[in-house]
């Protein structure tokens, strides 16, 4: 079953909705919105990584805000303990059992500021939960509930006293990309507005849970073509054979992609997706998924580079298969 | 502070900074500089045999320490080294005029547009006029512009490669060296093929050249590494020296091999004359001779042809020689001798070099009143030529000299009046019977076999050897023969020419032969060529005493070539009788008289309208084709004959044009049929998108191309109002859920029309009738997209450390790539 126009047009709106809405509090940079509200309906979770000061926790905070539903923020520090994130068994004597004492992950949308400070072990107590959307304690499994939405921040210059994060659980993250700075009109218009300390606080909710819920299963029934679905098979291969490249796309990494591909198509209207969709969403998907050698490290490749060397290589369809 | 980088400003450290030079040279920059000159000098010294003087070198010279001290200069400033080549191009044309047009008058040395003019002609042109003339050149004339060239180039190459700043240590040390033999190779390539000074080019350019090769290369190898081990050293200058022998010698067996084997340009180059076009002056002979009476104004019998000072009587003195027969003449020809040899009508300055032994002759020769034409006669072998008229230096210009010959000619006539001086040496050209003739073989005319059965004939008492057969002829001929110019009443029947007709059956196999020099000579030279033994006929004169030479003098002899390649003069009275004819009655016995016409000729007599001029000939040209035009019929009857004209060479070519552009259009409108009725709606929706973007690259537009990019990334690079949506519609059809319907392909065909036509309005009619016949489309486009930013291995920051990767992989991405563009283009006609 295929998602109809009309579906598509409703989808549309809705999202050009939430993306005004958010557009309140991050000013001038919508296309970063669109990729959280696109991590958002597919069911994913967003990783920022940009320098201090450039809005990562206040367009995490406005996402939160847009949506109906609840949200908490980690601080991860060194001392972070697993069960300060997943929550915790509590014998109640009055009651003479064991009770649950949920954390801070059981919410809508959780904001995990500066992942990258918290120990592996306290970051892989995320590994369960961002991919099952269930947590485990005691053998006894939590549901977090839907929509559930992950948006961590690092920040990439501070190394001291920080913890790279492991690639099984950058693979978690369906997306990765930064903020950047405002442009020069984003600025002044960020300026003339500075007796506003909280912008996150004028966003308000617009949209519900079961809205968010509904929204994600028709970004489910957007058509891939066959030749779509190749074209990003191709660039799984290609990606595995790239020079410089220690670590291709993983079978995960192309569901993610085509994942992300029909919500972003669905967000223009559309009922299908097309080879534009997957070029222009490949660096946000690709980019914390492809390990690169340390020869490319010397040799100044970053894996933007790789990645535009990647598609240039291969040749996105242009017509249907099997007609 | 030499030769180290000064900082214009060293404040912040941050700009950028300028890497300058002293003005005076350093110690390294005079050594670059004093091994060019040398250098320059000894490849300048190639061209000592083909100028008289020195003129050339020190010109040359010149322009080398011009071009050395520019490029010092100019790399001391900073500036690229094309700057020098900027200012050695105006320093040449600003100083080539008062350096090398002396002698062509004053207004020739200020730099004028004139002046300007005539040096860039000489430095394109003149190395034509160099190849074609006979060496030495006169060393004060025109063509010093290219010693002038030569040197600026030796300069500016030699140390212009000297500064090129080279990272490759051992190349540093090659590249001048390689630049200043290749100037050397120049030279020598336009010099000539005797030259005088072997040893210095060879011998002595390579020692020089190898010292400078070894220290540069010590001095690249010491500012690069801290020099390098003994050992090192050892093998380098080992594979230097290998690699110089490799070279040399291979090059040195072409360019500076024996006499034969020597390779020079002017071997390649045709002399831009043809001899062949001026009528023969054996076949006008019969105006030298006496017409007893009769009055005919191009008779010269008793006219003073030419009057000599200097040549003592009784010497022969050539007007021309013709070495070739071709069935109806005895002509004179540009390649007179088998091989490579200096056989051809060249271009000679005022002295030649002939080398000849024999007694020198110093005459001076004035036209008379009964000379015309371009033979311009000479004695013996030419050694100097002085022309004394008015026009002395355009008469000089285009003189031109065979000197297997020994002919003269020039080309643009020569007048009654005219005056000359040379000088010449006199060869032993005495036949006698000793002489042993010469066992090269000349070929003759099939026409010629006639000859064959009287020569065999009359020397078949003779034996075997060659000149004495040729003698027996000569004799036979004499004895048989009888004398007559074919004027006389009953001995108008011995019509001139030489042809095959006139030299068969009415000479040598008629009952009575009978003819005069021409008819005597033509067939004493083919039964001698017959025999084996070269042969020529020469048309000349003998100086009488006071050297006053008239009709009555002209003679024409035979010149058999001997055995040790000199040509031996076979006298006309040894194979001519002078006995006339016994009174005949033709054979048609009817009465002579005034309206009785002696029958004609199968093959008309050559015209005896004598040697004709340059002028003369354009002159008749001009009338010839005036009387076509009046005579001739048009291509298409009825019409006139310019219609015909114009079809040929204006509607023909516009005709192929249009046929060429009309292929163009038609091609267009078979890819556009293609396409619009591709097997598939999806095909056509694709198609049709890839007529909007061939479209748009007819009319210039600048679209991405190539299998990276989408249709979505075209669009945005098309200057049209409806691309983007057009996209998004095939797009939407192509890969949308449901298949798409024919008649949506129709629609969307027609919106796609419609944006071509609205972007063909956007633009002049010119342009658009440019794009109906432009090849942009039809060309394929580059195979990777430009819109993106890195496209290529190269634009990796460090392609070296891609290198070693990138070939192997890319070259399988490639055939990859060419699948899956098959895969996806299935269907869809491009």
């Amino acid at each position: 079953m295929t998602i109809s126009h009309e579906q598509a047009e409703w989808f549309k709106s809705t999202f050009d909705q939430l993306t005004d809405n958010m557009e309140k509090a991050v000013l001038g940079k919508r296309h970063v919105v669109r990729l959280a509200l696109t991590c958002l309906l597919s069911e994913g979770h967003v990783l920022l990584e940009d320098f201090p000061g450039t809005g990562k926790t206040m367009l995490a905070r406005a996402l939160a805000n847009t949506v109906q539903g609840s949200h908490a923020r980690i601080q991860f520090t060194p001392d972070l303990l697993p069960s300060d994130v997943i929550g915790v068994t509590v014998y109640d004597q009055h009651k003479g059992t064991f009770e649950f004492h949920p954390g801070p992950i059981f919410h809508t949308i959780v904001l995990a500021d500066e992942i990258n400070r918290a120990s592996p072990k306290t970051q892989s107590a995320l590994l369960e939960v961002m991919e099952e959307g269930r947590v485990t304690v005691d053998g006894v499994a939590h549901p977090v509930g839907k929509p559930f939405l992950v948006i961590a921040t690092q920040n990439p210059i501070e190394q001291a006293g920080t913890y790279r994060l492991p690639e099984a659980q950058l693979d978690r993250f369906l997306m990765k990309t930064a903020v950047g700075y405002p442009d020069r009109q984003a600025t002044v218009e960020l300026l003339n507005n500075a007796a506003v300390r909280d912008r996150a606080s004028l966003v308000t909710p617009v949209i519900t849970a079961a809205t968010i819920a509904q929204m994600s299963g028709l970004a489910d029934q957007v058509y891939v073509d066959p030749a779509v679905v190749g074209y990003v098979a191709e660039l799984a291969e290609e990606s595995r054979r790239q020079p410089h490249v220690k670590l291709g796309l993983s079978p995960r990494g192309c569901l993610a992609l085509v994942r992300v591909a029909k919500t972003w198509a669905a967000a223009d209207g559309r009922d299908h997706v097309v080879p534009d969709d997957i070029k222009e969403l490949a660096e946000p998907v690709l980019s914390h998924r492809l390990l690169l050698d340390a020869e490319a490290q010397f040799s100044g490749i970053d894996v933007q580079t790789v990645i535009s060397r990647l598609l240039d290589s291969v040749a996105p369809p242009t017509d249907r298969v099997g007609v | 502070m030499r030769n180290t980088p000064r900082a214009s400003t060293a404040t912040t450290g941050t700009r950028t900074r300028v890497r300058s030079h002293a003005l005076l040279p350093d110690r390294h920059s005079w050594v670059d500089i004093g091994f060019t000159l040398v250098l320059a000098a000894m490849a300048l010294s190639a061209l000592g045999t083909s100028f008289t003087g020195s003129s050339y070198l020190v010109v040359g010279l010149l322009g080398a320490v011009i071009a050395v001290t520019v490029t010092h200069l100019t790399r001391a400033a900073g500036w690229p080294i094309i700057s020098a080549a900027v200012i050695c191009l105006v320093l040449f044309f600003l100083l080539g005029g008062p350096l090398c047009l002396r002698s062509l008058g004053d207004s020739s040395v200020l730099p004028g547009a004139s002046t300007l003019g005539r040096v860039a002609d000489q430095a394109i042109f003149g190395w034509k006029d160099l190849l074609t003339t006979l060496p030495p050149i006169d060393g004060d004339g025109p063509l010093l512009v290219l010693p002038w060239l030569s040197g600026m180039l030796a300069g500016l190459v030699g140390l212009g490669l000297a500064h090129l700043p080279v990272r490759r240590a051992w190349l540093a040390a090659v590249l001048p060296v390689l630049g200043m033999t290749a100037v050397l190779s120049g030279a020598i390539l336009v010099g000539v093929r005797h030259p005088q000074s072997l040893l210095l080019q060879g011998s002595v350019f390579a020692g020089v050249a190898l010292a400078w090769l070894a220290v540069r290369a010590r001095r690249a190898s010491a500012a690069v590494q801290g020099g390098s081990t003994s050992y090192v050293r050892a093998v380098g200058a080992v594979a230097m020296l290998a690699l110089a022998a490799g070279v040399a010698f291979p090059a040195s067996a072409v360019l500076a091999g024996d006499d034969d084997e020597r390779a020079v340009a002017r071997n390649w180059v045709e002399p831009p004359f043809d001899i062949g076009r001026y009528p023969s002056p054996l076949a006008g002979f019969r105006k030298y001779v006496d017409l007893k009476g009769r009055n005919d104004p191009s008779n010269v019998y008793d006219k003073t042809l030419l009057e000599v000072e200097g040549v003592e009587a009784g010497r022969l003195i050539r007007f021309a020689t013709m070495d070739r027969y071709d069935g109806m003449v005895w002509g004179a020809s540009d390649n007179a001798l088998p091989g490579p040899a200096d056989d051809s009508f060249q271009r000679v300055s005022s002295t030649i070099d002939n080398p000849v032994d024999g007694e020198e002759v110093e005459a001076t020769v004035t036209l008379g009143e009964g000379w015309s034409g371009v033979w311009l006669p000479t004695v013996g072998a030419l050694q100097s030529m002085t022309f004394e008229t008015s026009d002395a230096r355009a008469k000089a210009e285009v003189f031109r000299y065979n000197l297997a010959t020994s002919t003269a000619v020039v080309p643009s006539g020569l007048q009654p009046g005219d005056r000359y001086s040379f000088t010449a040496v006199q060869p032993d050209d005495v036949l006698t019977p000793e002489t042993v003739g010469s066992a090269e073989t000349a070929s003759l005319p099939p026409g010629a076999a006639f000859i064959q059965g009287p020569a065999e004939k009359w020397t078949e008492k003779a034996g075997t050897d060659p000149m004495d057969r040729v003698l027996a002829a000569a004799e036979h001929l004499k004895s048989e023969g009888r004398y007559s110019d074919g004027i006389g009443r009953t001995e108008r029947i011995y019509v001139g020419g030489h042809s095959v007709w006139r030299l068969s059956d009415e000479f040598v196999n008629a009952p009575q032969i009978v003819g005069n020099d021409e008819q005597y000579a033509a067939t004493m030279a083919l039964i001698a060529n017959e025999i084996g033994v070269p042969a020529r006929v020469v048309l000349g004169a003998v100086v009488p005493e006071g050297g006053r030479v008239t009709g009555k003098e002209v003679q024409a002899w035979v010149e058999l070539r001997a055995a040790d390649g000199s040509w031996r003069t076979l006298p006309t009275e040894s194979f001519m009788s002078t006995t006339p004819p016994a009174d005949q009655v033709p054979e048609t016995n009817t009465p002579m008289s005034g309206t009785v016409i002696p029958p004609p000729n199968p093959i008309p007599p050559p015209s005896d309208a004598g040697e004709q001029s340059d002028a003369d000939l354009k002159e008749r040209k001009a009338t010839r084709k005036n009387s076509e035009e009046d005579e001739e019929e048009g291509i298409i009857p009825g019409l006139p004959a310019w219609v015909g004209v114009v079809l040929t060479y204006v509607a023909l070519p516009v005709l192929v044009v249009a046929l060429l552009l009309g292929a163009v259009v038609g091609l267009k409108a078979w890819r556009r049929h293609r396409r619009r009725r591709a097997d598939s709606a999806s095909a056509r929706f694709v198609g049709a998108w890839r007529e909007l973007v061939d479209h748009a690259r007819d009319l210039g537009q600048v679209v991405p191309l190539g299998p990276s990019v989408t249709r979505r990334e075209q669009s945005v690079a098309l200057v049209s109002a409806g691309a983007t949506t057009l996209a998004r519609r095939a797009d939407n059809s192509v890969f949308g859920p449901r298949v798409p319907e024919d008649a949506a392909a129709a629609t969307y065909w027609e919106s796609i029309d419609a944006e071509r036509r609205a972007m063909s309005r956007e633009v002049t009619r010119w342009q658009r009738l440019r794009a109906a016949v432009s090849l942009r489309s039809l060309r394929r486009g580059s195979r990777r997209g430009s819109v993106r930013a890195v496209t290529a291995p190269s634009d990796i920051a460090d392609p070296a450390a891609a290198a070693p990767t990138a070939p192997g992989r890319f070259a399988g991405l490639a055939g990859r790539r060419r699948g899956l563009a098959d895969w996806r283009s299935r269907g869809t006609p491009e």
